[in-house]
C-alpha cells in the first residue's frame, strides 16, 4: 500500500496532536446516527367555558423572576446564562405561537435554566403566558423582508446559502455555508473544496436569497477580518496533490458550537474524513480538526499547516494572534494595508488506527471595541 | 368627504383582496370545499415541498429555507399549528418524508434533516447527495422530491436564464436533466431537454410524470412522461448528452436552432389559458375519499391560481390523454399533495414568480361528498372521443352546440407559441354509449400531431346538477387507426428572427409631442404631469410644475371621447389609469367595448352591462385607490366575421391584468358597449378613453398588434445576412447578419430585386439622429423619391424608440390614376400617402442623411406584386 501524505494548508499554524493540545473535550463528535423524529408540537387550546387566564398575571408570577417584569433578560434570579431579551426578538425554539407553547411546556432541558411547566400551568395557562410574551416582541410586519434578518442567540447556527463576493474581483460562492457562533464570530465555508472561506466580526447574516424570483446571495451583516481567496488550491493534500473533498453533515448539536464533517477524497476514493468543529472563545473562536484515516489506508499520514504565501489568506482590518496551548504562536497585523506576518510550517505524523487533532484559537491582539456588535 | 360605506368596502376588499370576488357564487365549492391553514402571524410561508408523517402531520419546505411541522387542524378555517423545524437551508423545491425522517431538496443539496437531541428542532442536517452542477444563476432551482417503492429518489434541474432571459442555458452537468438519486445518494441522470420541470411524479405503476413550464422550446406548460435516455425539447441540456457532445465536441446547443436530436412528444399539452406556470402533479391514490377521479392526477397552478385534473391513456403503447379544469381561486398552488385523509394540501408560492393571491400558505381542498356533474374520463375513439360522465346525463347535448378546436404549436426559440393551424373540426353525431354516463362524440377527421379542445354546450346530470366544467384538451400523438405513427405536437418549423429585447413590437402613442397619435374630442382635456388634488381628493391637479410622466387628463365629467388617430383589432396593450376619488371612467377598446374604471374596487375593470348583457364584475380586485396609477396589461381578440360578414367570435378580453392581479380572463362582450363611438361591430377601431364621472387620466398607452397568419413565404430575400452580393452600396457594411449604416449619405439599392407595384418588409433599429430614407422602384440612387423615412426625428420614431428593432412594411398599390404607399409598423399601418400617375419601376434604395448616429437593417424581403 502506497504511503500517503496529507498536506492541509490553513490561515492558522499552530497546531497539536490529541496526545499535547487540549483541543475539542470530544463530547461533540457525533454519537450515534440514530434518528428521532420531530416531537410533536402541542394543540392549541380549545374554546375555555371559563373567564381567561391573565397572561400578564401569570408572567410577572412565573417567568418575570429570571426574564424581568418588562421581559428583557433581566430578572433577579441568578441563571446560568442571561435569558433573551424578548424585545430583541428571536426565540431559540421557533418564534410561531405554537412554538413558544412548546418551549414554556417542554422548557430548554440541557440548554438553559428555563423550565417546563407543563406541570405547574394548564394549557389555558400556558397559551395566555405565551399570547402576553408576544406582545412583548417587536411586532412583524406583514413586509415581504420580515423575518430576512438573522440573528445568532445562544446557539450556534448553520445557514446554508450563496456566498457573495466577499471582495473587489472575488467570485460568489454558489454553495455554501455559514456558522454564526454566538459571539458574534461568523465563519464561512465553501463546498469544494471544503475549507474556511472566511471570518467575519459583527451581525450575523440577512436572508434576501429568497427576494425577488431568487436565488441572491446572502447578505453577511459583519466585518470581513480573515479571508482566504477563492479558487486557490484545496488546502488538502496527499503526496502533493490536492484532494477533493465532499460535505456529510452540518451539526449544531452542541449548543454554542458547530460540528461540520466532510470527507477528503484523491482520485482513488476516501482518504480520511474531517470533523471540522467551531466554537466561541472569548472574542475569538476556536476550531479543531479532527481527521480519521479512511479505512484500508495505511502508511505514514502528515498533515501540514502552512502560511499565507501558499493558502492565499488576506487578513482584513483586525490583528489577530493564533495561540496554541495558551501561548501566542503567530501574529498577523495589517500595517499600512499590508499583512505583516510570521508563518511557519508544521507537520504533524497521524498515526494509524486513531483520530488525529488539531486544534487552535483565534484571539483579538488588542481589542478595537468599536468594531465588535456583541450579541448578547 | 369620503362616503364612509364605500371606504368600508375598499378596506374590506383590500384586506380581503385574496380573496376572489365570485367566492360567494362560487359553483366549484359545493363539490371541493376550500379550507384555509392560516399560518403563525407575520409568518410568510411560501411553499416549495409538502409531504407527510406516518401520524398525518405535514413537514412543509419554503423558498425561505424553513421547514415547518404543521398539525393540522379539523374546521372550516383550520388553526393548524404549525411549528418551525428548520431554518437556514438554501432554498426547499422538493420535500419527502421517509420513515418520518424529513428530506429536503436544497438548491445545491438533497439533505435528510434530523433532530438528534429530540426537541423537535433540527440539529443536524446530513448531505444525501450534491453531485450536480450548481453555477449560481438565480434560475438554477432543484424541484422534486418523489420516491419510488425502491427508495429512489427524483428530481428535476431548472436551465439557468440570464441575458437575455429568453435563452435558457446548462452551463454546468444536468441543468435540464431529470435526475434519479440512489437510496445511497448516487445520482443517475435519466433524460434531458426540460426546462422548468417544476413537479415530478409517479403514477401507480412508477411510470415517472412531469410537469414543465412553457418559455423557449416549450410552446405551451406540458406534462411528460419521463422515460430514460430521451429528450424532451428544450435544447441547451443536450450539452450533456454523451452523443451530442460526441457529435459537438466543442460547441453549445443553438439558442435559436432547433437541435437535430429525436424528441419525445408530450403526453399532455396544458392549454396556455389554463396554466402558465405549472406547479407539480400528485396522483390520486385516495380510493374515493377525494371524490370519483381516482388514479388521475391533479396538478398545481400557479398564474392564474387553479388546480387542474389530468387523465392519461396508453395508445399505441405509450401514454397521450386530456386536462380538465378543477378548481379555480385556489391562490399560486405551486404544490400540490394528498394528505392520509384524503384531502389535497395546497401549498402556495407566488413571490417573484407571479401568480395569484394568496401567494402564499396553507390550504386544502376537500371533498364534500356531492359528486359533481363532470367529464370524468376521456378516451380516444376510432372516429371521435367516449366521453366518460360522472353521473347520467338528463339528455343528450346538441350536436351544434359542441365546438372543437384543433390546434398544434410551433416549436421554436420564442417564449411559448400560440395556438398554431387552429380550426374548429364538425361534429358527426353525439349518442350515448352502454349507459347515459358514457357519450360518444363522433369527429370523422381527427388527426395526430394535434390538441382537441372541446367544449360541450350546458348539459345537466338526470338529478339535475349542471356540468361544472364542459371543456377538455386532449392531446392526440397517435391516433387509434395508425398507433404505431407518432406525430409531435409542437411542430418544427424556420427559426424567428432573433429578438434582442423584451418589449420588441410595441408601439408607443404616448413619447413626447401626443398630437400626431390623439384626438381629443374637445379642449376639456389636458396633456401634461397629473396628481390627486390635496385639498380636494374629487379632482385631479395637473401642471407643469409636477413630477412624472405626461398623462390625458380631463377634469369635468362627462368628457368628450379621447381617441388615438391609428385603429387597433387584436393586440396586447399596456397603459395606465388614475382616478379621483368618486370618479368614474372607460376605456372603449376599438371604440366600442367597454372596460369600466371606476373608484370602488368591484367596478374598477368591470364590463358594463348593455341592453341584453348583465355586465361583469372583474374576477378580483387590484384597486390600490384613488390617486395612485394603475397599470393595466391586457389581450384584446378583435371580434371576427366569416366572409358573409356573420361574427362568428365576439370581441373578448383574452387576459386583463391590473399590476399582478388577473382581472379577467376570456371576457366576452356580446355586442357594442352602450355609448360607442364607433358604429356597427367590426374588426379594428380607435383606442377611446372617456371619462364618465368626476376626474381621471391615463398614461404609457402601448400596444403590440397580434399577427395573424404569416405569409413571408411568398417573399423573395434581398439580404442573405452575409455578403453585399446583388447590391449598390456606399458607406455601408456587413456586422452580425445586419446591413449597417453609420452617419449621413450611405446607401443601398438592389440590383437584382426590382419591382414597381408590391410590398417590402425589413427590420430595423435607428439610434442618434440619423434619418433612413427608402424608396421604392428607385432607378438611380441618387434620385429615388423616398416613400417613407425612418429615424428618430420622424413619424415611426415618435412610436418606436431608439435601439428598438422595429418591423417595417412598405406596400405600393395601384389606385385609381395613381397609386398608394402605406407604412406598417410592428404590424400596424401607420400612414398612407397617394400619388398620381404611374408607379416607377426599379430597386429598393436606402440612403441616410441628418446628423451622426446608425441603422441597422435585417431580414429584408421583397415581394413583386403579380
Amino acid at each position: 500500500m502506497k504511503a500517503r501524505r496529507i498536506v492541509l494548508l490553513t490561515a492558522a499554524v499552530v497546531l497539536s496532536s490529541t496526545a499535547c493540545g487540549k483541543g475539542s473535550d470530544g463530547s461533540l463528535l457525533p454519537t450515534d446516527d440514530s434518528v428521532t423524529a420531530a416531537a410533536s408540537p402541542s394543540k392549541p387550546p380549545s374554546k375555555a367555558k371559563t373567564p381567561p387566564p391573565d397572561g400578564k398575571a401569570l408572567f410577572a408570577q412565573h417567568c418575570a423572576g429570571c426574564h424581568g417584569i418588562k421581559g428583557d433578560g433581566k430578572g433577579e434570579t441568578p441563571t446560568e446564562r442571561p435569558p433573551r431579551d424578548f424585545a430583541k426578538g428571536g426565540f431559540a425554539f421557533g418564534n410561531s405561537r405554537e412554538a413558544l407553547f412548546r418551549t414554556v411546556s417542554k422548557g430548554m432541558p440541557g440548554r438553559s435554566d428555563m423550565q417546563p411547566f407543563e406541570n405547574r400551568l394548564s394549557p389555558p395557562e400556558r397559551w395566555a403566558v405565551v399570547d402576553y410574551v408576544l406582545t412583548l416582541v417587536p411586532q412583524r410586519s406583514q413586509d415581504w423582508m420580515a423575518g430576512a434578518e438573522m440573528r445568532v442567540d445562544d446557539e450556534a447556527r448553520c445557514v446554508w446559502g450563496k456566498i457573495p463576493s466577499l471582495k473587489k474581483g472575488w467570485p460568489e460562492i454558489p454553495r455554501g455555508l455559514v456558522v454564526g457562533l454566538p459571539n458574534g464570530i461568523t465563519l464561512v465555508w465553501g463546498r469544494e473544496p471544503a475549507y474556511r472561506q472566511a471570518v467575519l466580526r459583527g451581525a450575523f447574516l440577512k436572508r434576501s436569497d429568497w427576494g425577488g424570483r431568487g436565488g441572491q446571495a446572502l447578505e453577511l451583516r459583519g466585518e470581513v477580518i480573515l479571508a482566504r481567496k477563492p479558487r486557490t488550491a484545496s488546502p488538502f493534500l496527499a503526496d502533493g496533490e490536492p484532494l477533493r473533498s465532499r460535505w456529510r453533515s452540518a451539526s449544531t448539536l452542541g449548543g454554542d458550537r458547530a460540528v461540520l464533517r466532510y470527507e477528503l477524497l484523491d482520485e482513488v476514493g476516501p482518504v480520511a474524513s474531517v470533523t471540522d468543529e467551531v466554537a466561541p472563545d472569548q472574542d475569538g473562536w476556536r476550531r479543531t480538526l479532527t481527521v480519521e484515516r479512511a479505512p484500508k489506508t495505511s502508511g505514514d499520514l502528515v498533515f501540514t499547516l502552512a502560511g499565507p504565501q501558499d493558502s492565499g489568506v488576506a487578513l482584513e482590518r483586525e490583528a489577530l494572534v493564533f495561540s496554541w496551548q495558551g501561548r501566542p504562536t503567530l501574529r498577523l497585523s495589517v500595517e499600512n494595508g499590508r499583512i505583516k506576518k510570521r508563518m511557519e510550517r508544521f507537520v504533524l505524523p497521524v498515526p494509524s488506527g486513531a483520530p488525529s487533532r488539531i486544534a487552535w484559537r483565534v484571539q483579538r491582539l488588542r481589542k478595537r471595541s468599536d468594531r465588535v456588535e456583541e450579541t448578547r | 368627504m369620503t362616503n364612509p360605506i364605500r371606504w368600508m368596502a375598499f378596506l374590506f376588499f383590500a384586506t380581503m383582496g385574496a380573496i376572489p370576488v365570485t367566492a360567494q357564487t362560487d359553483p366549484e365549492a359545493e363539490y371541493y370545499r376550500l379550507v384555509e391553514m392560516p399560518g403563525p402571524t407575520g409568518e410568510i410561508i411560501e411553499v416549495g415541498g409538502l409531504d407527510f408523517f406516518s401520524d398525518g402531520r405535514i413537514a412543509v419546505s419554503t423558498r425561505r429555507g424553513q421547514v415547518w411541522i404543521v398539525e393540522p387542524a379539523e374546521g372550516e378555517r383550520a388553526a393548524s399549528s404549525f411549528h418551525l423545524f428548520a431554518e437556514g437551508l438554501q432554498e426547499g423545491l422538493g420535500l419527502s418524508v421517509v420513515d418520518d425522517v424529513v428530506h429536503v431538496l436544497q438548491r445545491g443539496e438533497l439533505s435528510r434533516l434530523l433532530d438528534r437531541d429530540g426537541d423537535g428542532r433540527c440539529d443536524t442536517v446530513e448531505c444525501v447527495c450534491d453531485d450536480w452542477g450548481y453555477s449560481g444563476n438565480y434560475h438554477e432551482f432543484a424541484f422534486g422530491l418523489p420516491r419510488d417503492r425502491a427508495g429512489n429518489f427524483y428530481m428535476a434541474l431548472n436551465v439557468a436564464f440570464s441575458s437575455p432571459w429568453w435563452h435558457a442555458r446548462s452551463e454546468v452537468p444536468y441543468r435540464g436533466w431529470v435526475l434519479k438519486v440512489t437510496p445511497e445518494g448516487r445520482v443517475e441522470p435519466i433524460a434531458c431537454g426540460v426546462r422548468s420541470p417544476c413537479g415530478l411524479a409517479l403514477n401507480e405503476e412508477e411510470d415517472l410524470f412531469l410537469s414543465d413550464n412553457q418559455g423557449d422550446w416549450v410552446p405551451s406548460s406540458p406534462i411528460y412522461h419521463i422515460r430514460p435516455g430521451k429528450f424532451y425539447g428544450q435544447p441547451a441540456s443536450l450539452a450533456w448528452r454523451k452523443d451530442w457532445r460526441e457529435r459537438h465536441p466543442e460547441g453549445w446547443p443553438s439558442f435559436t436552432d432547433p437541435p437535430d436530436v429525436e424528441r419525445a412528444e408530450a403526453a399532455i399539452w396544458i392549454p396556455y389559458g389554463w396554466s402558465r406556470s405549472t406547479g407539480n402533479l400528485v396522483l390520486d391514490r385516495t380510493a374515493g375519499a377525494f371524490g370519483p377521479f381516482g388514479n388521475q392526477f391533479f396538478v398545481a397552478e400557479m398564474t392564474n391560481g387553479k388546480v387542474l385534473r389530468a387523465q392519461l391513456e396508453k395508445v399505441g403503447g405509450e401514454y397521450q390523454g386530456a386536462v380538465f379544469p378543477f378548481r379555480d381561486g385556489v391562490g399560486s398552488a405551486l404544490r400540490v399533495a394528498f394528505s392520509p385523509e384524503g384531502q389535497l394540501v395546497i401549498g402556495r408560492t407566488q413571490r417573484g414568480w407571479g401568480g395569484q393571491p394568496p401567494g402564499e400558505g396553507l390550504a386544502r381542498l376537500e371533498w364534500t361528498g356531492v359528486v359533481p356533474f363532470e367529464i370524468e374520463a376521456v378516451h380516444l375513439a376510432k372516429d371521435g372521443f367516449d366521453l366518460r360522465m360522472t353521473l347520467p346525463a338528463k339528455s343528450l347535448p346538441d350536436v351544434m352546440g359542441i365546438d372543437v378546436l384543433e390546434y398544434d404549436y410551433d416549436w421554436w426559440w420564442e417564449y411559448g407559441s400560440p395556438e398554431k393551424r387552429a380550426r374548429h373540426l364538425k361534429v358527426a353525431s353525439v349518442a350515448f354509449g352502454r349507459t347515459r354516463r358514457d357519450l360518444h362524440v363522433a369527429i370523422p377527421d381527427l388527426r395526430a400531431g394535434k390538441v382537441i379542445r372541446m367544449t360541450l354546450p350546458s348539459m345537466t346530470s338526470k338529478t339535475g346538477r349542471v356540468l361544472l366544467h364542459p371543456v377538455f384538451a386532449y392531446t392526440i400523438n397517435r391516433t387509434l387507426a395508425r398507433p404505431d405513427v407518432r406525430v409531435p405536437v409542437a411542430k418544427r418549423v424556420p427559426a424567428p428572427r432573433p429578438r434582442e429585447r423584451n418589449n420588441e413590437g410595441y408601439l408607443y402613442l404616448m413619447r413626447g409631442d401626443p398630437k400626431p397619435f390623439w384626438n381629443p374630442g374637445g379642449p376639456d382635456w389636458s396633456y401634461a404631469p397629473v396628481q390627486l388634488d390635496g385639498d380636494d381628493r374629487g379632482s385631479l391637479r395637473v401642471g407643469e410644475g409636477l413630477k412624472g410622466a405626461p398623462a390625458w387628463t380631463a377634469r369635468d365629467a362627462p368628457s368628450t371621447p379621447l381617441e388615438t388617430t391609428l385603429h387597433h383589432g387584436s393586440v396586447q396593450c399596456w397603459f395606465e389609469v388614475m382616478l379621483a376619488e368618486g370618479a368614474s371612467a372607460e376605456v372603449l377598446f376599438e371604440g366600442r367595448y367597454a372596460l369600466r374604471l371606476e373608484d370602488d374596487p368591484r367596478r374598477f375593470g368591470a364590463l358594463p352591462s348593455s341592453d341584453g348583457f348583465e355586465g361583469l364584475a372583474p374576477d378580483r380586485t387590484g384597486y390600490v385607490g384613488a390617486g395612485k396609477w394603475h397599470a393595466f396589461s391586457i389581450v384584446f381578440d378583435a371580434p371576427r366575421f366569416d366572409p358573409s360578414g356573420r361574427k362568428i367570435a365576439p370581441a373578448r378580453l383574452a387576459r386583463v391584468k391590473l399590476f399582478d392581479t388577473l382581472l379577467h380572463e376570456n371576457a366576452e362582450w356580446p355586442g357594442t358597449s352602450e355609448g360607442a363611438v364607433m358604429a356597427g361591430e367590426s374588426g379594428d377601431g380607435p383606442f377611446v378613453f372617456r371619462v364618465l364621472k368626476g376626474a381621471a387620466a391615463i398614461r404609457g398607452v402601448s400596444w403590440k398588434r397580434v399577427s395573424g397568419p404569416s405569409d413571408e413565404k411568398s417573399f423573395e430575400r434581398l439580404f442573405d445576412g452575409l455578403s453585399l452580393h446583388g447590391w449598390d452600396v456606399k458607406g455601408v457594411s456587413v456586422e452580425k447578419g445586419a446591413l449597417v449604416a453609420k452617419g449621413a449619405d450611405a446607401f443601398a439599392m438592389t440590383r437584382d430585386f426590382r419591382m414597381s407595384l408590391g410590398e417590402v418588409r425589413f427590420w430595423v433599429k435607428w439610434s442618434g439622429a440619423l434619418q433612413l430614407d427608402v424608396a421604392l422602384g428607385a432607378s438611380e440612387v441618387e434620385h429615388g423619391d423616398p416613400a417613407f423615412s425612418l429615424g428618430r426625428e420622424t413619424l415611426a420614431g415618435r412610436l418606436v424608440p431608439e435601439d428598438m428593432w422595429c418591423e417595417v412594411r412598405i406596400r405600393r398599390v395601384r389606385t385609381h390614376g395613381g397609386w398608394r404607399d402605406t407604412l406598417l409598423l410592428n404590424d400596424q399601418p401607420v400612414r398612407s400617402v397617394e400619388y398620381e400617375g404611374t408607379p416607377p419601376r426599379g430597386g429598393v434604395a436606402f440612403r441616410t442623411q441628418g446628423g451622426d448616429g446608425q441603422v441597422r437593417l435585417q431580414d429584408l424581403r421583397g415581394r413583386p406584386a403579380q
